[in-house]
């Protein structure tokens, strides 16, 4: 006798049915029925593709035209460049460490400040 | 004219056998980010750096090491998830609904089609990123089993689990509300 389970794990798993899998999967009703839901679902697969948009392909080698076109170290930008920097700066690392490093400067000024005026009064005859 | 000849013909000057490799992967790679879940807008996109990318790159691609179709979705998935990361950090839904499809099926009720294309869409939608994008690069014709572990980085006993499980969710979705 066939086994069912392995002609239905080979349908499930999208895989090429032996003559002899195919064979049982036409006789056997249970096989013939998990053959036919996924017959139904590659065929609707089939149809289910996003649509490539007209004159895509000559945009893609206008690119590569301008990136032929710009200096050596120089890249065609599919964005702007003002945008990528903007981008870069969105990147959390990046804000991380322009946080610390404004609140170091304020930290330091502040510090710098107060030092100043404390040296300043100390200098003018003020106690420490 | 297989890849590597036209690889061979572009690194040796001639421009325009880039347009045929793009003629042949724009279906395939538009079908891969869409059911990623890409929006018509953000799959162009992403799409247009993929191919410029490979174009940049392509004096480093070695045939040895990996066929194109592997070498061309690996970075397409790279770039996607830099672009969904960035999306994310913007704020933005890049996933906002799975882009319109080209054709209904055919059987004769072009009502029942369009619901089982729906049904789909919303099944494809549901599946688990990892799950989806493995079946999805499992039914890009050039890419062989061991080529798609190759490109997600995992086992070839993990692609197929994993095409198994997608199938059987997406089949489960079709069947059950059709009985």
């Amino acid at each position: 006798m066939h086994p069912c389970n392995e002609t239905q794990e080979k349908i499930a798993a999208g895989q090429r049915l032996s003559a002899e899998d195919q064979r049982h999967a036409a006789a056997c009703a249970r096989c013939a029925a998990v053959a036919a839901s996924y017959s139904l679902l590659d065929a609707t697969l089939e149809t289910f593709a996003p649509r490539v948009p007209d004159g895509f392909a000559d945009g893609v080698m206008a690119l590569v035209a301008a990136e032929a076109a710009v200096p050596e170290g120089g890249t065609a930008r599919t964005v702007g460049r003002g945008q990528r920097m903007l981008r870069w700066f969105e990147r959390p690392p990046v804000q991380l460490i322009v946080a610390n490093a404004a609140a170091l400067c304020a930290v330091f000024n502040v510090a710098w400040f107060v030092m100043r005026v404390f040296l300043a009064d100390v200098a003018l005859g003020g106690t420490p | 004219m297989d890849d590597e000849f036209l690889v061979r013909q572009i690194l040796g000057g001639n421009r325009e056998a880039f347009r045929l490799l793009v003629l042949r992967y724009q279906r395939p790679l538009f079908r891969f980010l869409g059911v990623l879940g890409f929006a018509q807008d953000a799959a162009e996109d992403v799409a247009q750096q993929t191919f410029l990318r490979v174009y940049r790159s392509l004096a480093s691609f070695d045939p040895r090491q990996a066929k194109f179709a592997t070498w061309l979705f690996t970075i397409a998935k790279r770039l996607a998830a830099n672009e969904r990361e960035r999306a994310h950090h913007r704020r933005e839904q890049p996933v906002q609904s799975l882009p319109e499809v080209e054709a209904p099926p055919a059987p004769a009720d072009p009502a029942v089609a369009a619901e089982r294309t729906r049904r789909l869409a919303a099944a494809i939608a549901a599946l688990p990123e990892a799950l989806r994008s493995t079946f999805f690069l499992s039914q890009v014709k050039e890419l062989t089993l061991d080529e798609v572990a190759a490109v997600e980085g995992c086992a070839l006993g993990t692609v197929k689990s994993r095409i198994h499980r997608a199938r059987e969710q997406l089949r489960a979705a079709l069947v059950e509300e059709e009985s």
